[in-house]
């Protein structure tokens, strides 16, 4: 029992008259009940609208959060608490009726935003029946940078395919000084995912292609992906000695993310590599022979 | 408190609960009910509380509430609301009617919660105080 408590029990069975009689008596009688007072502090219990974050409503939703009760369903719904109308520089403003509570209608987001419907929260009764709905947070306009850790952790456990390195003729062999001329390809890799409840797309990019030769001349990097023989962009790794190699490309990868239906691609930080090797192949010394 | 912007804020909340104790003590409501908005269960809670006391004339000793602001968050773009972390001072208090009977003790207390201001027709109104949520894993 508290302080508080205990004075006001100590009060009521002690003051004689009709004021002070019990809350249990006082419910029971006509005379005026005992004043319920309390401190500041006790009543700081109002249901707080703005502030659960994403990550705090998603373990919610997902039940994966320390608060969720197992016998409390969590949806989302695109209701806004109207009764904040009134506060200046609030979209609410514009998207409820005078004199509404409540309304069923979507917010404005900016392009690159992402319209989170509220949550809610019903209590599931034994016999399957639900309360009525409450608010646990409002719907909100979700931004890229609202995103962007969860993106990057994301993008740090893409499945990304390593960039497949090709020989312009497919074969096993190759001639000293000569060597081949690997190349690959530069295509993007997209992988759709749902981060905080958006839906998100994350996009791998190659940015630099690694070399090796896997004999002792030191690697090669560039920022395309190889080419003809012939072109600029040629890879052209020698083997200026005989024996039995394997080539092998490191491609760099950089991340981006947007969300989905929305424009722009926003930076993610960090990179991702992956490696991809030939078959073995047997580089042999030419041999000039006259004939004739 | 001038300034509308998250400074503003917390100014404004410091302000605003420092307004509580001398509306216990007078029964004098405006000012409180000027900052208070009509979602703030909190405000209407020690609102009504102000009036009683001044009804029954009863009379309200100590209980000054100071606010010190912990965190300040970023407002909310949909409601226009910032979100503030508090801590609550409240002062040892002491309700007793006419008679010197004493109706409501507390010691001095200190707690933590979730303030939520905003601005209504270009005053700074207390939205709510609350808890505050716990973080998730």
């Amino acid at each position: 029992m508290t302080r508080a408590k205990a004075v006001r029990t100590l009060v009521a069975a002690l003051v004689a008259g009709p004021i002070y009689l019990s809350p249990a008596l006082a419910a029971a009688s006509d005379e005026r009940p005992y004043p319920d007072y309390q401190g500041a502090i006790d009543d700081g219990n109002d249901e707080i609208v703005a502030t659960a974050t994403l990550r705090e409503q998603d373990d919610l939703l997902n039940g994966t959060s320390n608060d969720s009760a197992s016998d409390t369903r969590y949806f989302r719904a695109t209701v806004h608490y109207c009764l904040l109308s009134d506060l200046e520089n609030t979209v609410l403003r514009l998207a409820c009726a005078e004199g509404t509570e409540t309304i069923a209608t979507g917010i404005d987001c900016p392009d690159d935003a992402y319209e989170l419907p509220g949550l809610f929260a019903v209590a599931v009764g034994g016999n399957g029946s639900e309360s009525a709905p409450t608010l646990v947070s409002q719907g909100t306009c979700v931004t890229p940078a609202d995103l962007r850790a969860e993106a990057e952790h994301a993008f740090r456990t893409m499945p990304v395919q390593p960039a497949e390195i090709e020989l312009e003729v497919d074969r096993d062999w190759a001639i000293v000084n000569f060597g081949i001329h690997p190349r690959t390809t530069d295509a993007d890799q997209v992988m759709d995912t749902t981060l905080l409840g958006v839906p998100v797309q994350i996009r791998a990019l190659p940015a630099e292609f690694t070399w090796d030769a896997g004999d002792e001349t030191e690697p090669l990097t560039t920022e395309h992906p190889g080419g003809r023989w012939d072109s600029a962009d040629a890879v052209h790794l020698p083997y200026p000695a005989p024996g039995t190699f394997t080539a092998s490309l490191t491609t760099t990868w950089h991340g981006q993310f947007r969300i989905t239906g929305t424009p722009t691609w926003t930076d993610i930080d960090g990179e991702l590599t992956t490696t991809d090797s030939t078959q073995p192949l047997e580089v042999h010394d030419a041999e000039v022979r006259l004939t004739g | 408190m001038d300034h509308k912007d998250a400074d503003g804020a917390a100014a404004a909340v410091k302000y605003i609960l420092g307004l509580e104790q001398q509306m216990m003590m007078t029964g004098d409501t405006e000012e409180w009910e000027a900052h208070s908005h009509r979602s703030c269960g909190f405000c209407a809670s020690r609102l009504e509380q102000a009036r009683t006391i001044a009804e029954r004339g009863d009379i309200y000793t100590g209980g000054e509430v100071k606010a010190t602001i912990e965190t300040i968050y970023e407002r909310d773009a949909i409601t226009g609301v910032w979100p503030l972390d508090i801590a609550i001072r409240e002062d040892s208090t002491r309700i007793t009617d006419s008679s010197g009977e004493v109706l409501y003790e507390s010691e001095r207390r200190i707690a933590k919660h979730r303030a939520e201001i905003g601005i209504r027709d270009g005053e700074w109104v207390l939205v709510g105080i609350g808890q505050i949520p716990e973080a998730s894993s």
